[in-house]
């Protein structure tokens, strides 16, 4: 009974965590989760997105191609609370908090031999832990990628038992990798890993293991057709494989080895050798201190200010959970490990590593290793009341000092990366625009076309039908009145009968027909309207 | 057997560091060749190339202010030698070679165990990092031997007590090498004296003497460290100097009402210690050291890491091993890793191969002890379950242990044995050959300008020649030209202090404008009269110049165009 009560506090945590003030703080939504809830809108509406295709099976939103459920997910809040932030962002925090069930479940899956206070433990840092409540805050697929990978791993163990969960555990698979891009290699390299370690359980449930691998191959299929179009192209823009400054020294390299006819030396520079350094590079900076503990990546939509991933308390913890994960001789610990080794997989093969968005998957392995290390830590300090009080101490201190640059400094320090502004400046536009014939605004923030789409919640059939399907220029759109595209003063400023919207540097301070400055939350100016 | 193969791994480190010694690195660059020429002043006349007597606390070169160790060591080899590019990297390839020796020496001390001893000199002499600085004149590699002298001495000290002032001994030299080491040694030191307290206790004599003499040794560098003149190296790499974190506490702390407790959680040292763990942990990220390096192309062939990436299971087989088996070694180890990478963390240009090369050979040391479990395990462990005779034979019993290797093979378990050296021998193999084509065929010629190529070409030319000339105007694009003519002309340092017309700049640092004829600040070539030769860089020869000669880099682009007028 005790027992239920704190699962249910520490689960109510988690709730509160991730719903308190969710579509307020971060301050306002990015251009992906704009676009996100725009889709599920016209997907609610006509069936179809953005662009008009039926039911598609990847969201071409910004031409990036966006695994599509969490679209589809977002059909329901939409439909039940409008287009608004909070519908949009409601699936990842919805989905945020079930994850954190089902990593109670897991736990205890995975440990079987230990006690209830070691399974509560463990819940309750994966419900504080700042990497998950940050994307689960926001309209990230990634985090519904996460709560399906969990779910798959959850069923897998118990399908070592109970073999007809192998085929719910492939379902939850196959769903992940429809989620997000990351699931797309690491679900294959995770399962490949799974089948060495727990062969011969899987052998003798051969029958619901092979159907399950039917399943996954059908899930599959459709991608690697895709691969050859949409997702093809997004993984073309992002990897680090097609960098062909990359092979400039290289290639190089291999005609100076030919003119000198040294053709082992030429192997060396093969550029299979180059890539594989580059991979291997950027896996290895998952692994790094500052990414984990100060500073987290560069993007700040990633992290509090102020933060690593983890909490930096967590540091010491991590190795002891490692080291003492490592001497156990509980079997599922090379699950653990192997599971930790292929989460950074499809983030290694991108550019711009770490990142914390497409390494989302490492969830919560870093966590288990907390808690066995502090639990071993605990275990051996028990008769020491005073060490372990201070650690508490440690922790509630570095907790309060999250929440505090969370919800205090973070939405003040970090609103330009958020697109902060363009939700007042529709709003400003809506109530001047039926006196003009014309709305210019800038692409500076980028993506504005979608913020104007969102938030006049612009009837889906109209706007499907503005486009005739020819190609899309990134910076120079226009439907209806609107055009968006970089603003040039000296000729835009001619304009008669039209709205312009700029930023602080492109309009100058003092212009006549001034309306508003649209500021960010530290002062500075974020839009100008003028009006003429 | 055991001492053929230690010769032979003696042998091999040897050649790795001599061969081609002056070539590769395909030149001097500044810092080397103001190495030696100091060095050569040194040797000849006792004075720097400021004519100041012996120095003992610093070099003012550059006005660089360059610690003493190196130059010394120089004008040892330069006066052996002469003054050439073989004799002043010399002290950086023997130090080189005689980290091999003491890794050796170090690692049985530690391990008791041949067989991680050579493994550990057959790691740091394949090393890149450790062949890479001990090719060229590195102040800090020189520092970085002392450095595992000493440690070796201190530990060696527990058998034969006096030994434990040759460690002081060489805890001081390193300290008069590099700057870095000037903060490394006294901790290093410390450290290790808490670690071997036991030992230390019983050796009070010999703790006395060090203590004693030690202080006395350390005492004329006392002046300079506390002069301005020291300070100002390092507040121009200093991480201190960026105030982004001091504006970012003040604003938060401002945000929050200048409270109390947000004067405590927004601290400016709070924030400051957070960019300084970033900057000293930078120091062990994976890509710098397995896949990409330093990324300056003087420090680093930028082909690979400082390590070699197969060296990375054993190096993590070998930390989990230390610690499972609680071994004597981890402590001190662990605690001189995490000692080298303090000053470091200070600098801005993080992580760096250079400063924090006093690490070496530590993670040699343990990729050793980490590769010798890895291959007993197998052999005790693993083996025995594949082959039915040996695993009754190491009394197990023929059906209790379950084999998760499918059936017991009839293949040899030697040949198993075999295979497996044999796997791990051929990848070393072919990430030494990688290392070695990179750093031998394609290093100087792609990064030949790193290393200011060019100037010896130059200036060979000019001394040959400007005796035809009324005047000679030289330009600084490369920097710093006045140490090359003052080199490659063994310029006598009496001669030299006449002849220079010097110039400091706001920074402190010193450089030549004129020396003798030659002037190396082209603005008044206009007002020059007579026959004047000019160097300059590819498109700038003034009019009315004729081009005479043209002086490329390896790579093929033009570096010096030499002209002039009649």
């Amino acid at each position: 009974m005790k027992n239920k009560i704190v699962l249910l506090m520490i689960f109510l945590l988690a709730f509160l965590l991730r719903f308190w003030q969710l579509g307020v703080n971060p301050a306002s939504l990015d251009w992906d989760e704009a676009s996100l809830g725009y889709n599920a809108y016209s997907i609610l509406k006509t069936g179809r997105d953005e662009y008009g295709s039926l039911m598609p099976l990847a969201i071409r939103s910004f031409n990036d191609y966006k695994p599509p459920l969490y679209t589809y997910l977002t059909t329901i809040p939409v439909a039940l609370f409008g287009l608004n932030e909070f519908s949009t962002r409601f699936i990842s925090a919805l989905l945020g908090t079930v994850s954190i069930v089902i990593g109670y479940f897991l736990i205890k899956e995975l440990f079987p031999k230990n006690r209830h206070p070691f399974y509560a433990l463990f819940t309750f840092f994966f419900a504080v832990s700042p990497w998950h409540i940050q994307f689960s805050r926001i309209a990230f697929e990634a985090n519904v990628a996460l709560f399906f990978f969990l779910s798959g791993i959850l069923f897998f163990i118990k399908g070592l038992i109970k073999g007809r969960y192998f085929i719910v555990s492939c379902l939850f698979f196959g769903f992940s990798m429809y989620a997000y891009h990351s699931p797309r290699l690491v679900v294959p390299l995770l399962l490949i890993g799974l089948f060495i370690i727990y062969f011969k359980q899987i052998l003798n449930n051969w029958k619901y293991a092979g159907i399950s691998v039917l399943i996954i191959a059908l899930f599959i299929f459709p991608l690697l057709l895709q691969l050859g179009s949409g997702t093809g192209m997004r993984l073309g823009s992002v990897t680090i494989l097609n960098g062909n400054e990359r092979l400039g020294p290289s290639i190089k390299a291999i005609e100076y080895d030919q003119s000198r006819d040294d053709l082992i030396g030429k192997l060396t520079h093969n550029r299979r050798i180059v890539f594989a350094r580059e991979i291997l590079g950027g896996y290895l900076d998952h692994f790094n201190i500052d990414f984990l503990f100060f500073f987290g990546d560069p993007p700040g939509r990633h992290h509090s200010a102020g933060m690593g991933m983890l909490y930096f308390w967590d540091s010491v913890f991590v190795l002891f959970g490692i080291y003492f994960l490592l001497r156990d001789r509980n079997r599922n610990k090379y699950l653990l490990f192997w599971w930790f080794l292929v989460a950074p997989a499809a983030s290694a093969i991108t550019t711009g590593t770490p990142h914390a968005v497409r390494a989302l998957l490492y969830i919560p392995t870093y966590q288990i290793f907390i808690t066995v290390g502090i639990w071993k830590f605990l275990k051996f300090f028990r008769s020491y009341r005073y060490v372990v009080f201070f650690v508490i101490f440690l922790f509630l201190l570095n907790f309060y000092y999250y929440l505090h640059m969370y919800y205090i400094h973070t939405p003040i320090e970090y609103a330009p990366e958020w697109q902060y502004g363009y939700r007042q400046v529709v709003e400003e536009v809506r109530k001047l625009e039926d006196k003009y014939e014309k709305v210019v605004v800038t692409y500076h923030y980028d993506q504005p076309y979608v913020y104007f789409l969102f938030y006049n919640q612009i009837d889906p059939t109209w706007y499907q039908a503005q486009w005739n399907g020819e190609e899309i220029q990134r910076s120079a759109r226009s439907f209806g009145k609107y055009e968006f595209r970089y603003l040039d003063w000296e000729k835009d400023s001619q304009l008669s009968q039209g709205i312009l919207v700029g930023t602080g540097e492109e309009i100058p301070k003092d212009v006549s027909g001034r309306v508003k400055d649209i500021l960010f939350p530290d002062g500075s100016v974020a839009f100008r309207i003028v009006a003429r | 057997m055991k001492k053929l193969i230690l010769f032979c791994i003696f042998l091999f480190a040897f050649v790795l560091r001599f061969f081609r010694l002056g070539q590769n690195p395909p030149s001097l660059y500044w810092d080397e060749a103001s190495l030696g020429y100091n060095g050569y002043t040194i040797a000849t006349s006792l004075k720097d190339e400021h004519g100041e007597f012996l120095p003992l606390d610093r070099f003012i070169a550059f006005g660089d202010y360059k610690p003493p160790g190196y130059i010394y060591a120089a004008a040892f080899s330069i006066k052996i030698f002469g003054l050439n590019e073989f004799s002043v990297r010399l002290p950086s390839a023997i130090a080189g070679f005689l980290m091999v020796v003491f890794s050796y020496l170090l690692t049985k001390e530690w391990f008791q165990k041949k067989k991680i001893s050579l493994i550990a000199a057959l790691f740091i002499a394949v090393s890149p990092w450790s062949i890479h600085f001990s090719r060229a004149a590195f102040e800090a590699y020189l520092a970085a031997f002392f450095n595992l002298a000493a440690v070796y001495f201190f530990v060696t000290s527990r058998r034969k007590k006096w030994l434990l002032f040759v460690s002081t001994l060489f805890f001081i030299l390193s300290f008069y090498t590099f700057n870095a080491n000037r903060i490394i040694a006294p901790l290093l030191l410390l450290s290790l004296s808490i670690i071997y307290f036991k030992n230390i206790k019983e050796n009070l004599k010999w703790v006395i003497i060090s203590v004693f003499i030690g202080s006395f040794m350390v005492l004329p560098s006392i002046g300079f460290l506390q002069s301005p003149q020291s300070k100002i190296r390092l507040q121009e790499v200093s991480i201190l100097n960026n105030l982004i974190p001091l504006k970012e506490s003040n604003s938060r702390i401002a945000f929050d009402g200048n409270t109390w407790w947000a004067k405590l959680i927004h601290n400016r040292r709070i924030s400051y210690g957070f960019d300084y763990l970033k900057h000293y942990f930078d120091n062990f990220s994976g890509r710098f050291l397995f896949t990409h390096g330093d990324v300056n192309p003087r420090l680093n062939i930028q082909e690979m890491g400082e390590l070699y990436i197969v060296e990375l299971p054993y190096l993590m087989i070998g930390v989990y091993i230390l610690f499972k088996k609680r071994e004597k070694a981890l402590v001190p180890i662990l605690a001189w890793m995490a000692i080298v990478p303090i000053p470091a963390g200070f600098a801005k240009e993080t992580p760096h191969a250079l400063r924090i090369i006093s690490i070496l050979p530590t993670y040699q040391i343990i990729a050793a002890y980490g590769l010798y479990q890895f291959i007993s395990y197998f052999n005790l462990r693993v083996l025995p379950l594949t082959y039915p005779k040996l695993r009754s034979k190491l009394g197990f019993a023929s059906n209790s242990v379950e084999s998760s290797f499918g059936n017991p093979s009839l293949v040899s378990p030697v040949v198993k044995r075999n295979v497996l050296l044999f796997v791990i021998c051929s990848l070393f193999s072919v990430s030494l050959y990688y290392f070695l084509h990179n750093y031998f065929v394609h290093f100087p010629v792609r990064w030949s300008g790193e290393w200011q190529y060019g100037y010896k070409e130059m200036v060979q030319y000019i001394l040959q020649n400007e005796k035809k000339y009324d005047s000679v105007f030289v330009t600084q694009t490369q920097g710093r030209p006045y140490i090359y003519f003052a080199f490659y002309n063994k310029y006598p340092v009496n001669e030299f202090i006449e002849d220079k017309i010097e110039t400091t700049d706001s920074f402190g640092f010193y450089d030549v404008k004129k020396l003798g004829h030659i002037s190396f600040e082209s603005f008044d070539i206009r007002d020059a009269y007579g026959k004047i030769l000019y160097v300059g860089s590819r498109g700038d020869t003034p009019p009315g110049f004729q081009t005479i000669k043209t002086v490329k880099n390896l790579a093929g682009e033009v570096v010096y165009v030499i002209s002039h007028k009649i």
